[in-house]
């Protein structure tokens, strides 16, 4: 190696070194957490939007999680009853009871058991001004997607397209449906302005969450305008 | 019903980790958002959009120790005040990439006049005039370890830009060194 190209390398390496150890030195320089979270406070309308943001990114996880575990469980039921009524499937009045939709109230959530499969990508035709696509999954499982305004504030359009259950918060809503069509729209719209409302249906055997702090009518708009 | 809590449960360390990662942060990354945005404002917009970008990649994210948590989170919180800097124009006058840093006449080498020590030193000193946009990839790149394509996916930028602004500011860097060392000869004669 010549010696100009020995000097260069020497002076990467240098160069490097002191780019991390000027970092380092100014982050290692400075006053305990304790001191910093005196002299640097945030304004009251930032720590609202965080916790909003935390809260939303919560809630997410969880019905996701949720769902993925009662996936499971359907799965196990649908294939029990399968083995079960196999034999009795060539009764008319068991075939119809079979594929009816159920709701049932449980402690904490309502349970949508499954009613028919189909798989295609959808997504709403109508999006409130100022939301923008951030987030998109589209898999044979779950698909959703997550809508985001300038300020942080989110909403997620969420379905399983084959046949899954999926469980939504009833406490601390108010539930009522509205019926368009063929379609019925269940909503739960919560009481606290910080949580997140939800509108559930199903449509051509598949079955949609629709969660955000929108308002209902807004949420149910945005419902109504779902398509392939 | 046992799976809901079960989901709820392993959801909940994940989630109460995000918050806490916050809370524990929160201060550091105002007063480093602060070194960079124009305003206070800025600097907050630049804290919560910094924290989208963590929720982002939270499955990498949120396996680091606390401390390289906070380095990252440093980096991209700096990030992010250059990219609204960027968003108001705020760079659009940057002569970096017109400006050659060659040697003038009368400048020598750093490399025959300094120990390797003196030279680190000197390095050290001059880092800091570097504009924003270049601090920051180079802080991606010694620090975060990035490839030039990930720190041009991150600001922006093509790879071959990102190498450009790298050779670039070791250059000016260089050439500030240079100078000090030609105002120290002269100093010296007197």
């Amino acid at each position: 190696m010549g010696k100009a190209k020995l000097n260069d390398a020497v002076f990467d390496a240098i160069f490097a070194q002191a780019v991390i150890d000027n970092f380092m030195d100014e982050l290692d320089s400075l006053p305990p957490d304790e001191v910093l979270a005196q002299k640097y406070v945030y304004s009251a309308s930032h720590e609202e939007r965080m916790k909003r943001l935390f809260k939303k990114e919560e809630f997410k996880e969880y019905f996701k999680a949720a769902t993925t575990y009662l996936k499971k469980i359907a799965a196990a039921i649908v294939i029990i009853a399968a083995v079960l009524f196999g034999g009795m499937m060539t009764v008319p009045q068991v075939r119809a009871m079979t594929v009816q939709t159920v709701i049932q109230w449980f402690d904490q959530f309502t349970k949508f058991a499954p009613q028919g499969s189909g798989s295609n990508e959808w997504k709403p035709a109508y999006v409130p001004e100022g939301y923008s696509e951030i987030d998109k999954v589209i898999s044979e499982e779950l698909s959703f997607i997550v809508f985001q305004d300038n300020n942080g504030n989110q909403f997620s359009f969420n379905y399983l397209p084959v046949d899954g259950s999926v469980s939504v918060n009833n406490e601390g809503v108010d539930y009522s449906r509205i019926t368009d069509g063929s379609i019925m729209y269940h909503i739960f719209a919560a009481k606290d302005a910080l949580q997140n409302s939800n509108v559930v249906w199903e449509q051509d055997g598949i079955r949609f969450v629709l969660e955000g702090t929108l308002p209902k009518n807004e949420l149910l708009k945005i419902a109504k305008s779902v398509e392939k | 019903m046992l799976p809901i809590y079960l989901a709820a449960l392993e959801t909940d360390q994940e989630r109460h980790k995000l918050a806490e990662l916050y809370e524990a942060n929160k201060a550091v990354l105002l007063r480093y958002a602060l070194t960079v945005a124009d305003s206070r404002e800025m600097a907050e917009d630049a804290v919560h959009n910094a924290f989208l970008s963590v929720i982002k990649h939270k499955e990498a994210l949120l396996a680091l120790s606390n401390e390289d948590f906070r380095i990252r989170a440093i980096v991209i919180v700096k990030n992010k005040c250059v990219d609204l800097l960027r968003k108001e124009n705020v760079y659009a006058d940057s002569a970096l990439d017109e400006i050659e840093y060659g040697l003038d006449s009368g400048e020598t080498a750093i490399d025959d006049r300094m120990t390797i020590h003196e030279e680190y030193d000197a390095v050290k000193r001059n880092i800091n005039s570097l504009d924003e946009i270049s601090k920051q990839v180079l802080e991606m790149k010694y620090i975060l370890n990035m490839s030039y394509k990930e720190i041009g996916t991150e600001l922006g930028m093509t790879p071959k830009h990102v190498g450009t602004r790298i050779e670039r500011a070791k250059a000016k860097v260089r050439k500030l060194i240079a100078q000090e060392g030609k105002k120290r000869g002269k100093s010296k004669i007197k």
